[in-house]
């Protein structure tokens, strides 16, 4: 009983000092920051479906779960720094979203595929942003 | 009608003013149009520009500055339909000089093959030769071929460094799914887990193949747009 009572007392400190560590550091590196952002994400949603009858396959809602749970549990953690404006995680959501599971799965795994520093200079000038990332878009977003 | 303040409004970027001045003209006056369809090429918006110039179309039409201008500006419009409509409205306009060449660029943009790179301006040639290379390029061929070799499609789009990284990545994955079916089995879970991963790479690496061929047509198409719009401004 006093050793459980000693880990999640413990538990509970290192929590904290984690939550308060987050929060200064994202404060100081939002305030620091800002104004040189090219680009900021909104909050990210867990499903919106173009079309009604995708709400109804449930490959979608396995795909777009796991993807969830990665974007907000595993990504955090990491700090992955994505090659692209629109991270290979969220353009497979996006796709998923827009393409149908099999067209937005196979998407996001070729931009996976294509994540690394050289990939900037495969694209014209006019699709790197100004710090150094690829300016991609799927179908809804797509250039005309 | 004060032509000279309102000049003095747009040189000194005078937006409200200059919307205001122009909101108390008489309106269905030839002149207001006229001038309003300078203001929204200034402070770019296509459905008033459009409306204005429809409105005063003889006076516009007569100043050849205005056209080049606003079709330059059009030329990188994100509302294709409305690029569309300009270009057909001015037809009957005189063409000459840079209006012709705008033209020309954003005939060449809808049919690349229908025009050589020299006539368009220099810094324009090399992203106008890149968008015709890439716009005779055959999607289903991009496929086939990495069908064939994972990632020849994308060293056929041109882009070799995906080639290789492509190449490597699949490799790595059918080894690793050659060397697990050999010494666990084929019912094994990690052989399932390892051929199901190759094959979504496999198959990913054929689709994305396919797609960088339109991708890289419209990619190219912007950017000789964007590099023609500069050399007109």
């Amino acid at each position: 009983m006093r050793t459980i009572c000693v880990i999640c007392f413990l538990a509970g400190f290192y929590l904290m000092g984690a939550q308060t560590s987050v929060d200064l550091s994202a404060q100081v590196t939002k305030a620091s920051f800002q104004q040189h952002r090219d680009h900021t994400e909104g909050k990210r949603k867990l499903l919106t479906f173009k079309k009604k009858s995708a709400y109804f396959n449930p490959l979608n809602y396995v795909g777009a779960g796991l993807l969830f749970v990665y974007q907000n549990i595993f990504s955090e953690q990491i700090q992955a720094n994505c090659n692209y404006q629109i991270s290979c995680s969220q353009f497979t959501k996006l796709s998923i979203e827009q393409n149908g599971f099999v067209r937005g799965v196979l998407g996001g795994f070729n931009q996976w595929t294509e994540c690394f520093a050289g990939a900037l200079y495969e694209h014209p000038p006019a699709f790197r942003s100004g710090d150094n990332k690829i300016i991609n878009y799927t179908t809804e977003t797509t250039i005309k | 009608m004060d032509a000279g303040f309102i000049e003095h409004l747009s040189v000194n970027q005078l937006a409200g003013e200059h919307k205001l001045y122009l909101n108390n003209l008489p309106p269905l006056s030839d002149s207001t149009n006229y001038y309003k369809t300078k203001f929204h090429l200034k402070y770019f918006n296509d459905s008033l520009l459009l409306f204005h110039y429809a409105q005063s179309k003889m006076l516009c039409d007569a100043d050849t500055t205005l056209l080049a201008k606003t079709s330059a500006a059009f030329l990188v419009n994100s509302d294709r339909q409305k690029t569309q409509t300009w270009f057909n409205a001015i037809q009957q306009a005189p063409l000459r000089g840079d209006l012709k060449e705008i033209q020309n660029i954003y005939h060449a943009s809808l049919n690349p093959n229908a025009f050589a790179a020299e006539a368009f301006p220099a810094q324009a040639q090399n992203a106008y030769s890149k968008y015709k290379r890439a716009y005779n390029k055959k999607p289903f061929l991009a496929g086939a071929l990495s069908t064939a070799v994972p990632g020849l499609g994308k060293l056929y789009v041109g882009k070799t460094r995906s080639f290789i990284m492509t190449l490597i990545l699949n490799a790595a994955y059918s080894a690793q799914t050659i060397e697990s079916s050999r010494k666990l089995g084929l019912s094994h879970p990690l052989t399932i887990i390892n051929a199901g991963a190759f094959t979504v790479f496999y198959l990913s690496n054929i689709y994305g193949s396919y797609q960088a061929v339109h991708k890289l047509r419209k990619e190219y198409k912007k950017q000789f747009l964007i590099d023609a719009t500069r050399f007109y401004n």
